[in-house]
Protein backbone atom coordinates (compact mmCIF):
# COMPACT_ATOMS: atom_id res chain seq x y z
CA UNK A 1 0.00 0.00 0.00
CA UNK A 2 1.80 3.20 -1.22
CA UNK A 3 -0.86 5.77 -0.67
CA UNK A 4 -0.35 5.12 3.17
CA UNK A 5 3.43 6.00 3.30
CA UNK A 6 3.18 9.02 0.78
CA UNK A 7 2.69 12.02 2.73
CA UNK A 8 2.81 14.23 -0.03
CA UNK A 9 -0.73 14.17 -1.22
CA UNK A 10 -2.15 14.85 2.12
CA UNK A 11 0.07 18.16 2.44
CA UNK A 12 -1.49 19.70 -0.76
CA UNK A 13 -4.52 18.93 0.91
CA UNK A 14 -3.82 20.61 3.67
CA UNK A 15 -2.50 23.67 1.86
CA UNK A 16 -5.96 23.72 -0.30
CA UNK A 17 -8.21 23.51 2.99
CA UNK A 18 -6.03 26.64 4.41
CA UNK A 19 -6.24 28.93 1.15
CA UNK A 20 -9.55 27.99 0.83
CA UNK A 21 -10.30 28.77 4.88
CA UNK A 22 -8.32 31.85 3.97
CA UNK A 23 -10.18 33.32 0.95
CA UNK A 24 -13.69 32.89 2.53
CA UNK A 25 -12.55 34.42 5.66
CA UNK A 26 -11.16 37.16 3.26
CA UNK A 27 -14.19 37.45 1.13
CA UNK A 28 -16.32 37.44 4.59
CA UNK A 29 -14.45 40.14 6.06
CA UNK A 30 -14.31 42.67 3.08
CA UNK A 31 -18.53 42.05 2.66
CA UNK A 32 -18.91 42.96 6.11
CA UNK A 33 -17.00 45.82 6.29
CA UNK A 34 -18.09 49.34 5.47
CA UNK A 35 -15.36 49.69 3.29
CA UNK A 36 -17.74 48.43 0.18
CA UNK A 37 -20.40 50.73 1.05
CA UNK A 38 -18.39 54.03 1.06
CA UNK A 39 -20.24 55.40 -2.07
CA UNK A 40 -23.56 55.31 -0.91
CA UNK A 41 -23.04 55.73 2.95
CA UNK A 42 -20.89 58.90 1.92
CA UNK A 43 -24.24 60.01 0.05
CA UNK A 44 -26.61 58.96 2.41
CA UNK A 45 -24.46 60.98 4.76
CA UNK A 46 -24.11 63.95 3.07
CA UNK A 47 -27.74 63.94 2.56
CA UNK A 48 -28.37 63.76 6.27
CA UNK A 49 -26.03 67.22 6.41
CA UNK A 50 -27.74 69.02 4.01
CA UNK A 51 -30.90 68.40 5.91
CA UNK A 52 -29.51 69.30 8.71
CA UNK A 53 -27.97 72.90 7.40
CA UNK A 54 -31.15 73.25 5.50
CA UNK A 55 -33.83 72.66 7.81
CA UNK A 56 -31.53 75.16 11.06
CA UNK A 57 -32.13 78.16 8.11
CA UNK A 58 -35.72 77.18 7.66
CA UNK A 59 -36.39 76.94 11.62
CA UNK A 60 -34.30 80.37 12.19
CA UNK A 61 -36.32 82.35 8.93
CA UNK A 62 -39.33 82.48 10.93
CA UNK A 63 -41.89 85.56 10.55
CA UNK A 64 -41.95 87.85 13.64
CA UNK A 65 -45.22 89.27 12.15
CA UNK A 66 -47.24 86.08 13.10
CA UNK A 67 -45.08 84.06 15.37
CA UNK A 68 -42.20 84.41 18.33
CA UNK A 69 -39.86 82.64 19.54
CA UNK A 70 -36.91 82.61 21.88
CA UNK A 71 -34.54 82.02 19.15
CA UNK A 72 -34.69 85.49 17.13
CA UNK A 73 -35.42 85.47 13.64
CA UNK A 74 -32.43 85.22 10.70
CA UNK A 75 -33.59 88.26 9.18
CA UNK A 76 -33.11 90.67 12.98
CA UNK A 77 -29.85 89.44 12.84
CA UNK A 78 -29.45 90.42 8.47
CA UNK A 79 -31.24 93.86 9.62
CA UNK A 80 -28.84 94.65 12.19
CA UNK A 81 -25.74 93.54 10.28
CA UNK A 82 -23.33 96.02 10.40
CA UNK A 83 -22.30 95.79 6.65
CA UNK A 84 -18.66 94.35 7.66
CA UNK A 85 -17.09 91.09 6.96
CA UNK A 86 -14.50 88.81 8.26
CA UNK A 87 -11.78 88.54 6.08
CA UNK A 88 -9.00 86.86 7.63
CA UNK A 89 -8.56 83.82 10.20
CA UNK A 90 -11.84 82.59 12.14
CA UNK A 91 -14.47 84.49 14.05
CA UNK A 92 -17.62 85.71 14.46
CA UNK A 93 -19.28 89.77 13.84
CA UNK A 94 -20.61 91.67 17.13
CA UNK A 95 -23.35 91.00 17.48
CA UNK A 96 -23.92 87.37 15.71
CA UNK A 97 -22.68 86.16 18.85
CA UNK A 98 -26.08 84.75 19.70
CA UNK A 99 -26.55 83.53 16.25
CA UNK A 100 -23.58 81.86 16.45
CA UNK A 101 -24.72 80.21 19.83
CA UNK A 102 -28.21 79.32 17.92
CA UNK A 103 -26.80 77.35 14.65
CA UNK A 104 -24.17 75.79 17.04
CA UNK A 105 -27.34 74.01 19.51
CA UNK A 106 -28.81 73.06 16.59
CA UNK A 107 -26.37 71.68 14.64
CA UNK A 108 -24.31 68.19 15.90
CA UNK A 109 -21.13 68.62 17.50
CA UNK A 110 -19.13 67.17 15.27
CA UNK A 111 -20.08 69.54 12.32
CA UNK A 112 -18.54 73.14 11.75
CA UNK A 113 -19.69 76.07 9.55
CA UNK A 114 -19.36 79.11 8.03
CA UNK A 115 -22.27 81.81 7.54
CA UNK A 116 -22.10 84.01 4.54
CA UNK A 117 -23.97 87.43 3.88
CA UNK A 118 -24.31 88.07 0.11
CA UNK A 119 -26.25 90.75 -1.68
CA UNK A 120 -26.25 93.47 -4.57
CA UNK A 121 -26.29 97.19 -4.61
CA UNK A 122 -25.16 99.73 -6.84
CA UNK A 123 -21.31 98.72 -6.50
CA UNK A 124 -22.16 95.67 -7.52
CA UNK A 125 -21.94 92.21 -6.09
CA UNK A 126 -21.03 91.99 -2.19
CA UNK A 127 -20.10 88.19 -0.41
CA UNK A 128 -18.60 87.07 2.76
CA UNK A 129 -18.47 85.41 5.54
CA UNK A 130 -19.97 86.47 9.09
CA UNK A 131 -19.29 83.79 10.78
CA UNK A 132 -16.43 81.80 10.41
CA UNK A 133 -15.33 78.46 12.09
CA UNK A 134 -12.82 77.39 10.05
CA UNK A 135 -12.15 76.09 6.18
CA UNK A 136 -14.71 74.07 4.53
CA UNK A 137 -13.23 70.45 4.55
CA UNK A 138 -14.17 67.96 1.41
CA UNK A 139 -17.39 67.29 1.43
CA UNK A 140 -19.33 70.26 2.49
CA UNK A 141 -22.60 70.92 2.25
CA UNK A 142 -24.24 74.36 1.31
CA UNK A 143 -27.45 75.38 2.00
CA UNK A 144 -29.36 78.84 1.43
CA UNK A 145 -32.10 80.99 2.29
CA UNK A 146 -33.28 84.63 0.78
CA UNK A 147 -33.86 87.41 3.20
CA UNK A 148 -35.33 90.61 2.00
CA UNK A 149 -35.26 94.11 3.88
CA UNK A 150 -37.87 96.30 3.45
CA UNK A 151 -38.06 100.11 3.87
CA UNK A 152 -40.11 100.29 7.05
CA UNK A 153 -38.12 97.45 8.87
CA UNK A 154 -35.85 98.23 11.71
CA UNK A 155 -32.53 98.24 9.99
CA UNK A 156 -29.13 99.15 10.81
CA UNK A 157 -27.59 102.65 9.78
CA UNK A 158 -25.69 100.34 7.33
CA UNK A 159 -28.90 99.46 5.57
CA UNK A 160 -30.16 102.93 5.66
CA UNK A 161 -27.32 104.14 4.46
CA UNK A 162 -27.33 101.56 1.49
CA UNK A 163 -30.82 102.72 0.93
CA UNK A 164 -32.00 99.96 -2.00
CA UNK A 165 -35.22 98.71 -0.38
CA UNK A 166 -36.21 96.34 -0.97
CA UNK A 167 -33.29 95.08 0.04
CA UNK A 168 -32.84 91.09 -1.09
CA UNK A 169 -29.52 89.29 1.49
CA UNK A 170 -28.79 86.06 0.53
CA UNK A 171 -27.88 83.20 3.95
CA UNK A 172 -25.63 81.05 2.66
CA UNK A 173 -24.73 78.45 5.72
CA UNK A 174 -21.74 76.32 4.66
CA UNK A 175 -21.72 72.77 7.25
CA UNK A 176 -18.81 70.26 7.35
CA UNK A 177 -17.85 67.17 9.29
CA UNK A 178 -15.32 67.33 11.74
CA UNK B 1 9.58 3.28 2.86
CA UNK B 2 11.00 6.75 1.85
CA UNK B 3 9.97 10.00 2.96
CA UNK B 4 10.48 11.78 0.16
CA UNK B 5 8.59 15.45 0.71
CA UNK B 6 11.47 17.16 2.31
CA UNK B 7 13.89 16.14 -0.61
CA UNK B 8 10.83 17.34 -3.04
CA UNK B 9 11.07 20.74 -4.65
CA UNK B 10 8.25 20.31 -7.21
CA UNK B 11 5.52 21.11 -4.13
CA UNK B 12 3.94 24.32 -3.76
CA UNK B 13 6.66 26.57 -1.55
CA UNK B 14 5.34 28.69 1.17
CA UNK B 15 6.98 31.96 0.15
CA UNK B 16 5.42 31.18 -3.37
CA UNK B 17 1.85 30.90 -1.69
CA UNK B 18 2.09 34.10 0.05
CA UNK B 19 3.04 36.01 -2.77
CA UNK B 20 0.00 34.92 -4.45
CA UNK B 21 -2.37 35.22 -2.00
CA UNK B 22 -0.80 38.88 -1.24
CA UNK B 23 -1.43 39.72 -5.22
CA UNK B 24 -4.56 38.30 -5.11
CA UNK B 25 -5.50 40.27 -2.05
CA UNK B 26 -4.39 43.30 -3.43
CA UNK B 27 -6.11 43.28 -6.92
CA UNK B 28 -9.39 41.93 -4.75
CA UNK B 29 -9.68 44.92 -2.40
CA UNK B 30 -8.46 47.26 -5.44
CA UNK B 31 -11.28 46.48 -7.51
CA UNK B 32 -13.82 46.05 -4.41
CA UNK B 33 -12.63 49.85 -3.57
CA UNK B 34 -12.74 51.42 -6.84
CA UNK B 35 -15.96 49.81 -8.42
CA UNK B 36 -19.11 51.10 -5.95
CA UNK B 37 -21.65 48.88 -6.05
CA UNK B 38 -20.00 45.73 -6.74
CA UNK B 39 -21.61 44.29 -3.47
CA UNK B 40 -24.48 46.38 -3.46
CA UNK B 41 -26.95 43.46 -4.38
CA UNK B 42 -25.21 41.36 -1.18
CA UNK B 43 -26.09 44.23 1.02
CA UNK B 44 -28.74 43.17 3.24
CA UNK B 45 -30.82 46.67 3.03
CA UNK B 46 -28.92 49.24 4.78
CA UNK B 47 -29.00 51.54 1.65
CA UNK B 48 -32.60 51.02 1.29
CA UNK B 49 -33.57 52.06 5.06
CA UNK B 50 -31.55 54.98 4.35
CA UNK B 51 -34.19 56.32 2.29
CA UNK B 52 -36.70 55.06 4.16
CA UNK B 53 -35.75 57.06 7.13
CA UNK B 54 -35.89 60.12 4.79
CA UNK B 55 -38.91 59.67 3.16
CA UNK B 56 -40.51 59.11 6.60
CA UNK B 57 -39.10 62.28 7.92
CA UNK B 58 -40.19 64.43 5.28
CA UNK B 59 -43.60 63.25 5.75
CA UNK B 60 -43.78 64.27 9.64
CA UNK B 61 -41.56 67.26 9.53
CA UNK B 62 -43.18 69.20 6.38
CA UNK B 63 -46.54 67.65 5.20
CA UNK B 64 -49.53 68.47 7.91
CA UNK B 65 -51.17 65.08 7.16
CA UNK B 66 -54.56 63.96 5.47
CA UNK B 67 -57.89 63.01 7.29
CA UNK B 68 -60.69 61.49 5.04
CA UNK B 69 -64.25 60.62 5.83
CA UNK B 70 -66.66 60.49 2.77
CA UNK B 71 -66.71 63.60 1.30
CA UNK B 72 -64.98 65.41 4.08
CA UNK B 73 -61.47 65.48 3.86
CA UNK B 74 -58.47 68.00 4.83
CA UNK B 75 -55.65 68.62 7.10
CA UNK B 76 -56.99 69.00 10.68
CA UNK B 77 -56.57 65.12 11.65
CA UNK B 78 -55.88 65.91 14.76
CA UNK B 79 -59.42 66.93 14.94
CA UNK B 80 -60.50 63.64 12.79
CA UNK B 81 -58.31 60.85 14.50
CA UNK B 82 -60.84 58.35 13.36
CA UNK B 83 -60.60 59.23 9.67
CA UNK B 84 -56.76 59.64 9.57
CA UNK B 85 -55.34 58.88 6.36
CA UNK B 86 -52.20 60.00 6.52
CA UNK B 87 -49.80 61.09 9.82
CA UNK B 88 -47.87 64.65 9.30
CA UNK B 89 -47.01 66.46 12.01
CA UNK B 90 -45.98 70.07 10.39
CA UNK B 91 -48.47 73.15 10.40
CA UNK B 92 -48.74 73.10 6.73
CA UNK B 93 -47.38 72.86 3.52
CA UNK B 94 -46.07 76.35 4.05
CA UNK B 95 -44.53 76.22 7.32
CA UNK B 96 -42.08 73.09 6.64
CA UNK B 97 -40.41 72.07 9.88
CA UNK B 98 -42.67 73.63 11.78
CA UNK B 99 -44.57 71.28 13.97
CA UNK B 100 -47.93 71.58 15.41
CA UNK B 101 -47.83 70.94 19.51
CA UNK B 102 -51.55 69.77 18.91
CA UNK B 103 -51.02 67.16 16.14
CA UNK B 104 -47.95 65.89 18.46
CA UNK B 105 -50.68 65.74 21.41
CA UNK B 106 -53.15 63.57 18.78
CA UNK B 107 -50.44 61.31 17.95
CA UNK B 108 -49.70 60.75 21.61
CA UNK B 109 -53.18 60.17 22.02
CA UNK B 110 -53.46 57.79 19.27
CA UNK B 111 -50.91 55.61 20.96
CA UNK B 112 -52.16 55.65 24.01
CA UNK B 113 -53.82 52.55 22.71
CA UNK B 114 -50.67 50.37 21.56
CA UNK B 115 -52.73 48.23 19.31
CA UNK B 116 -52.90 51.40 17.10
CA UNK B 117 -49.16 51.39 16.15
CA UNK B 118 -49.98 49.17 13.37
CA UNK B 119 -52.27 51.40 12.07
CA UNK B 120 -49.68 54.62 12.99
CA UNK B 121 -47.25 53.12 10.72
CA UNK B 122 -49.25 51.82 7.71
CA UNK B 123 -50.47 55.78 8.05
CA UNK B 124 -46.99 57.12 7.74
CA UNK B 125 -46.35 55.51 4.26
CA UNK B 126 -44.22 52.38 5.88
CA UNK B 127 -46.13 49.08 4.69
CA UNK B 128 -45.56 48.00 1.65
CA UNK B 129 -44.01 45.24 0.03
CA UNK B 130 -41.93 45.48 2.76
CA UNK B 131 -43.01 46.33 6.48
CA UNK B 132 -41.11 48.34 8.21
CA UNK B 133 -40.41 49.78 12.31
CA UNK B 134 -40.37 53.52 13.00
CA UNK B 135 -39.83 55.28 16.08
CA UNK B 136 -40.05 59.20 16.78
CA UNK B 137 -39.06 61.45 19.29
CA UNK B 138 -39.11 64.86 19.63
CA UNK B 139 -37.38 66.81 21.91
CA UNK B 140 -36.93 70.60 22.75
CA UNK B 141 -33.76 72.10 22.62
CA UNK B 142 -33.64 74.58 25.68
CA UNK B 143 -35.34 72.04 28.34
CA UNK B 144 -34.71 68.77 26.80
CA UNK B 145 -38.34 67.72 27.36
CA UNK B 146 -39.70 64.76 25.21
CA UNK B 147 -42.87 65.91 23.10
CA UNK B 148 -43.63 62.19 22.49
CA UNK B 149 -44.98 59.00 24.59
CA UNK B 150 -41.77 57.37 23.12
CA UNK B 151 -43.11 53.98 25.67
CA UNK B 152 -45.93 53.63 23.26
CA UNK B 153 -43.46 52.98 20.58
CA UNK B 154 -41.64 49.94 19.66
CA UNK B 155 -37.96 50.23 20.85
CA UNK B 156 -35.46 49.56 17.64
CA UNK B 157 -34.27 46.37 16.40
CA UNK B 158 -30.48 45.85 17.49
CA UNK B 159 -28.72 45.43 14.16
CA UNK B 160 -29.58 47.74 10.80
CA UNK B 161 -31.48 50.56 12.19
CA UNK B 162 -31.51 53.59 10.24
CA UNK B 163 -31.56 56.88 12.15
CA UNK B 164 -32.35 60.67 11.05
CA UNK B 165 -32.61 63.96 12.87
CA UNK B 166 -34.42 67.06 11.40
CA UNK B 167 -34.09 70.29 13.45
CA UNK B 168 -37.74 71.49 13.93
CA UNK B 169 -39.79 74.19 15.56
CA UNK B 170 -42.62 72.66 17.60
CA UNK B 171 -45.64 75.66 17.79
CA UNK B 172 -47.11 75.24 21.04
CA UNK B 173 -50.38 77.25 19.71
CA UNK B 174 -51.41 80.84 19.93
CA UNK B 175 -51.32 83.73 22.54
CA UNK B 176 -52.79 86.94 22.68
CA UNK B 177 -49.31 89.12 23.52
CA UNK B 178 -49.88 91.58 25.86
CA UNK B 179 -46.83 94.08 25.66
CA UNK B 180 -46.59 96.13 28.75
CA UNK B 181 -44.62 98.32 27.42
CA UNK B 182 -45.90 98.61 23.91
CA UNK B 183 -47.11 102.69 25.66
CA UNK B 184 -44.62 103.54 27.78
CA UNK B 185 -46.39 106.61 29.22
CA UNK B 186 -47.25 105.44 32.28
CA UNK B 187 -50.74 107.90 32.21
CA UNK B 188 -51.55 105.59 29.95
CA UNK B 189 -51.22 102.97 32.14
CA UNK B 190 -53.80 100.73 34.70
CA UNK B 191 -53.99 97.81 36.83
CA UNK B 192 -56.06 95.72 35.03
CA UNK B 193 -56.31 94.07 31.75
CA UNK B 194 -59.23 92.94 29.63
CA UNK B 195 -59.43 90.69 27.26
CA UNK B 196 -62.82 90.27 25.13
CA UNK B 197 -64.14 87.80 22.83
CA UNK B 198 -66.86 89.88 20.85
CA UNK B 199 -65.50 87.97 17.63
CA UNK B 200 -66.09 84.90 18.65
CA UNK B 201 -68.00 82.57 17.13
CA UNK B 202 -70.55 80.72 18.82
CA UNK B 203 -68.57 77.62 18.15
CA UNK B 204 -67.56 76.22 21.72
CA UNK B 205 -63.29 77.36 22.08
CA UNK B 206 -61.72 73.57 22.06
CA UNK B 207 -58.20 75.03 22.96
CA UNK B 208 -56.82 76.50 25.87
CA UNK B 209 -56.90 80.46 25.71
CA UNK B 210 -53.66 82.03 26.64
CA UNK B 211 -52.59 85.51 27.17
CA UNK B 212 -49.09 86.27 27.26
CA UNK B 213 -48.22 89.32 29.81
CA UNK B 214 -44.26 90.40 29.56
CA UNK B 215 -42.20 93.66 29.17
CA UNK B 216 -43.26 95.00 32.34
CA UNK B 217 -41.74 98.07 33.89
CA UNK B 218 -40.17 97.59 37.29
CA UNK B 219 -41.19 94.25 39.05
CA UNK B 220 -45.06 94.00 39.60
CA UNK B 221 -47.48 91.45 40.93
CA UNK B 222 -50.09 89.60 38.81
CA UNK B 223 -53.18 88.91 40.77
CA UNK B 224 -52.15 90.65 43.68
CA UNK B 225 -54.77 89.59 46.20
CA UNK B 226 -54.09 85.88 45.10
CA UNK B 227 -57.63 84.95 45.17
CA UNK B 228 -60.76 86.68 42.55
CA UNK B 229 -58.38 88.81 40.68
CA UNK B 230 -58.94 86.82 37.09
CA UNK B 231 -62.29 87.74 36.39
CA UNK B 232 -65.05 87.36 33.80
CA UNK B 233 -67.83 89.15 32.14
CA UNK B 234 -70.97 89.01 29.84
CA UNK B 235 -70.99 93.15 29.59
CA UNK B 236 -67.94 94.25 30.68
CA UNK B 237 -69.92 95.85 33.07
CA UNK B 238 -70.15 93.47 35.84
CA UNK B 239 -67.11 91.24 36.99
CA UNK B 240 -67.28 88.20 38.70
CA UNK B 241 -64.73 85.10 39.64
CA UNK B 242 -63.17 83.14 36.79
CA UNK B 243 -63.18 80.10 39.01
CA UNK B 244 -60.71 77.71 40.73
CA UNK B 245 -56.91 78.43 40.12
CA UNK B 246 -55.48 75.14 39.12
CA UNK B 247 -58.64 73.88 37.42
CA UNK B 248 -60.15 76.74 35.44
CA UNK B 249 -56.75 78.42 34.70
CA UNK B 250 -52.96 78.82 35.52
CA UNK B 251 -50.24 80.67 35.30
CA UNK B 252 -46.86 79.30 33.67
CA UNK B 253 -43.94 81.92 34.92
CA UNK B 254 -41.13 81.39 32.21
CA UNK B 255 -42.68 78.54 31.06
CA UNK B 256 -42.97 76.53 34.44
CA UNK B 257 -46.06 75.99 35.89
CA UNK B 258 -46.46 77.98 39.09
CA UNK B 259 -48.38 76.47 42.14
CA UNK B 260 -49.81 79.59 43.34
CA UNK B 261 -51.64 82.36 41.66
CA UNK B 262 -50.05 85.49 42.73
CA UNK B 263 -46.98 86.02 40.80
CA UNK B 264 -44.38 88.77 40.85
CA UNK B 265 -42.99 89.45 37.29
CA UNK B 266 -40.29 91.96 36.44
CA UNK B 267 -39.15 93.01 32.58
CA UNK B 268 -37.73 89.65 31.87
CA UNK B 269 -39.93 87.31 33.28
CA UNK B 270 -43.05 86.03 30.84
CA UNK B 271 -45.86 85.01 32.06
CA UNK B 272 -49.08 82.63 30.41
CA UNK B 273 -52.61 82.85 31.60
CA UNK B 274 -54.10 79.56 30.46
CA UNK B 275 -57.93 79.84 30.62
CA UNK B 276 -59.41 75.92 30.29
CA UNK B 277 -62.37 75.75 27.44
CA UNK B 278 -64.52 74.88 30.32
CA UNK B 279 -64.31 77.77 32.06
CA UNK B 280 -65.49 79.78 29.37
CA UNK B 281 -69.73 79.91 30.10
CA UNK B 282 -72.34 79.28 27.21
CA UNK B 283 -75.86 79.89 27.62
CA UNK B 284 -78.64 77.24 26.82
CA UNK B 285 -78.34 77.66 22.96
CA UNK B 286 -74.93 77.72 22.54
CA UNK B 287 -73.88 80.90 22.39
CA UNK B 288 -71.32 82.78 24.49
CA UNK B 289 -71.57 84.35 27.82
CA UNK B 290 -68.01 85.01 28.58
CA UNK B 291 -67.64 87.81 26.98
CA UNK B 292 -64.65 89.38 28.43
CA UNK B 293 -61.94 88.17 30.43
CA UNK B 294 -60.30 91.02 33.09
CA UNK B 295 -56.61 90.51 34.52
CA UNK B 296 -55.81 92.55 37.71
CA UNK B 297 -52.12 93.48 38.47
CA UNK B 298 -50.78 96.11 40.86
CA UNK B 299 -50.00 99.47 40.22
CA UNK B 300 -49.82 100.36 36.88
CA UNK B 301 -48.81 97.20 34.81
CA UNK B 302 -50.73 97.35 31.66
CA UNK B 303 -50.85 99.64 28.81
CA UNK B 304 -53.89 101.85 28.53
CA UNK B 305 -56.69 99.79 29.47
CA UNK B 306 -58.39 103.04 30.14
CA UNK B 307 -61.59 102.57 32.34
CA UNK B 308 -64.32 103.59 30.79
CA UNK B 309 -64.44 99.37 29.62
CA UNK B 310 -62.00 99.34 26.65
CA UNK B 311 -60.49 96.25 26.14
CA UNK B 312 -58.09 94.15 23.87
CA UNK B 313 -59.98 91.93 21.15
CA UNK B 314 -58.46 88.65 21.73
CA UNK B 315 -58.62 87.35 18.37
CA UNK B 316 -56.88 90.44 16.14
CA UNK B 317 -55.62 93.53 18.31
CA UNK B 318 -53.34 95.61 16.52
CA UNK B 319 -51.89 96.57 19.83
CA UNK B 320 -51.74 92.84 21.30
CA UNK B 321 -51.87 90.74 18.59
CA UNK B 322 -52.18 86.52 18.54
CA UNK B 323 -48.98 85.07 17.89
CA UNK B 324 -47.52 81.33 17.55
CA UNK B 325 -45.40 80.17 19.39
CA UNK B 326 -42.36 78.31 18.40
CA UNK B 327 -39.84 76.68 20.36
CA UNK B 328 -36.75 74.96 18.75
CA UNK B 329 -36.50 71.60 18.66
CA UNK B 330 -34.80 68.34 17.39
CA UNK B 331 -37.19 65.39 15.59
CA UNK B 332 -35.40 62.23 15.94
CA UNK B 333 -36.40 58.80 13.53
CA UNK B 334 -35.40 55.39 13.89
CA UNK B 335 -36.47 53.05 11.15
CA UNK B 336 -35.80 49.32 11.04
CA UNK B 337 -37.52 46.41 9.24
CA UNK B 338 -37.14 43.05 10.68
CA UNK B 339 -37.87 42.00 6.86
CA UNK B 340 -34.29 42.59 6.16
CA UNK B 341 -32.32 41.41 9.10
Amino acid sequence: MRLLEDHRGQIYTMEGIVASLILLSVLLFILQSNSIIVPQTERSIDMKLYEKASDALICLDWNSNESWSPMPSLATYVAAWDGAYITTGTGVRPGMATLDNNIATMLPDHVQYNLNFTYFNAAGKHDGQVIVHGVPGDNSVVSTRLVTLNQNDTVSSYWTTNNRFPQVVEVKLTCWYL
Amino acid sequence: MGLKTLGDDGGQSNIDFMFGVGVFLVTFLYVATFIPGIFIPYQPGAIDLSSVVYRTSAILAEDPGWFSHDNVNGTAWEENINDLSRVGLADDKDHPDVLSMDKINALNGILANKSNYASVRDNMGLYGTVEYDVDVSVKLTDTGNELINTSTWPSASDYNVESIERIVMVDKGKQMFVDCNKDPNPSNKSAYFIANFNNASTVPFTKNITIRIFNTTGVNTINPGATDHVRWSRDGLTYIDLGTYGVDYFFYKNGIYSLTEQITINSTDIVELVIVPSAIQYDGMGNLLTKYIMVIGSGNMFPSSALGGKSYNYFNDPVCPQKSVYYPGIMRLEVWSDALA
